[in-house]
């Protein structure tokens, strides 16, 4: 993903990667950062990426979109060059609250991206268009995501 | 002009449905994107995930571009520039999208009348006089004096450093030159 985050948290997710091309897992003082740098959101990210969540579709166009499958099974759209997010945490935690640098699905990326565990498929063009404008979900009380 | 291609979508739904199309619908890798009257489609917007939908659906438009420009040996433009104006107008709405336009505009030019013209402290010879200051995350701000005489003509001057004003607080006439990428 091409947007920013916070230095400490673009460096830990180097190791991450690093740790993981040389021995396959995330070692426990990286995990431990994780949910130092990233709160909550870590340990929801890092079951999103066991269960193999996240996907890439590219289009012919070249454009590219992710698609997230949150833990209630639908799925949630977040942008390839910055961070937006279609879920309720995105909106509530991230954009009203500003208490979290991201949501769990956008953190999810970065670590399958580390791990090499993002999901590719192809779509059209109007497939993408059409992910890309997904109507986000409203937030609620108990909204899962 | 032959360059420019002029779109005017009436509706934020038909903004957001152009940039998500708009690879199929241009020809070539633009080296700009420019959108005027953002205030218009923000009002459209229900609540901050829209108005961060909008905005991030710019950026992630004019970064696919700056993509394919960087992709083609002939491009003559490095990449792909985003620029969008809007008015602001102190409507509580779009005053309360403006924390979310920061999160993915990281400069911003904001344009107000000169104070010291407005009040008639200085001569100005008929021409109207701006100041511009340009905000961006790591730099100090920088500011010029935009002066647009009887003629027509724009004359562009900085402010030396610490001549600088704070532009003051926006009004109906003033125009928010808007953010940069």
């Amino acid at each position: 993903m091409e947007a920013t985050l916070p230095a400490v948290a673009e460096e830990l997710l180097k190791e991450i990667k690093k740790a993981f091309q040389e021995t396959s897992h995330v070692p426990d003082d990286l995990l431990l950062a994780l949910k130092f740098v990233f709160g909550s959101s870590a340990v929801a990210a890092l079951d999103l990426v066991d269960q193999h969540s996240v996907t890439r579709m590219v289009s012919p166009s070249g454009r590219a979109v992710y698609q997230v499958l949150g833990s209630s099974g639908k799925p949630y759209t977040c942008y390839v060059s910055c961070h937006f997010c279609t879920c309720p945490a995105f909106a509530f935690s991230v954009l009203r609250k500003n208490d979290s640098l991201v949501c769990k699905h956008i953190l999810a990326i970065y670590l399958s991206q580390a791990t090499g565990t993002c999901q590719e498929l192809s779509g059209s063009d109007q497939q993408l268009a059409g992910i890309l404008l997904a109507e986000e979900e409203e937030e609620g009380l108990g909204t899962v995501c | 002009m032959g360059r420019i291609q002029f779109l005017y979508p009436p509706s934020l739904r038909e903004l957001l449905q152009l940039l998500a199309s708009l690879p199929q619908s241009l020809s070539g890798p633009p080296a700009l994107l420019l959108l005027d009257g953002l205030e218009q489609y923000l009002a459209g917007c229900p609540g901050p995930q829209a108005a961060a939908r909008l905005s991030a659906l710019l950026v992630d438009t004019a970064s696919y571009f700056t993509g394919r420009l960087g992709a083609d040996p002939r491009g003559s433009a490095p990449c792909c520039q985003l620029i969008a104006s809007m008015r602001v107008s102190g409507e509580t709405e779009v005053e309360d999208h403006l924390c979310i336009l920061q999160r993915y505009f990281p400069a911003q030019c904001r344009l107000c009348p000169d104070s010291a013209a407005a009040l008639g402290q200085e001569d100005c010879g008929g021409a109207r006089i701006f100041r511009a200051r340009l905000s961006q995350l790591g730099a100090l701000d920088r500011e010029w004096r935009l002066g647009f005489g009887l003629d027509g003509e724009m004359r562009v001057s900085p402010v030396p450093w610490g001549g600088a004003e704070d532009p003051g607080a926006a009004s109906d006439t003033d125009r928010a030159a808007g953010a940069e990428k």
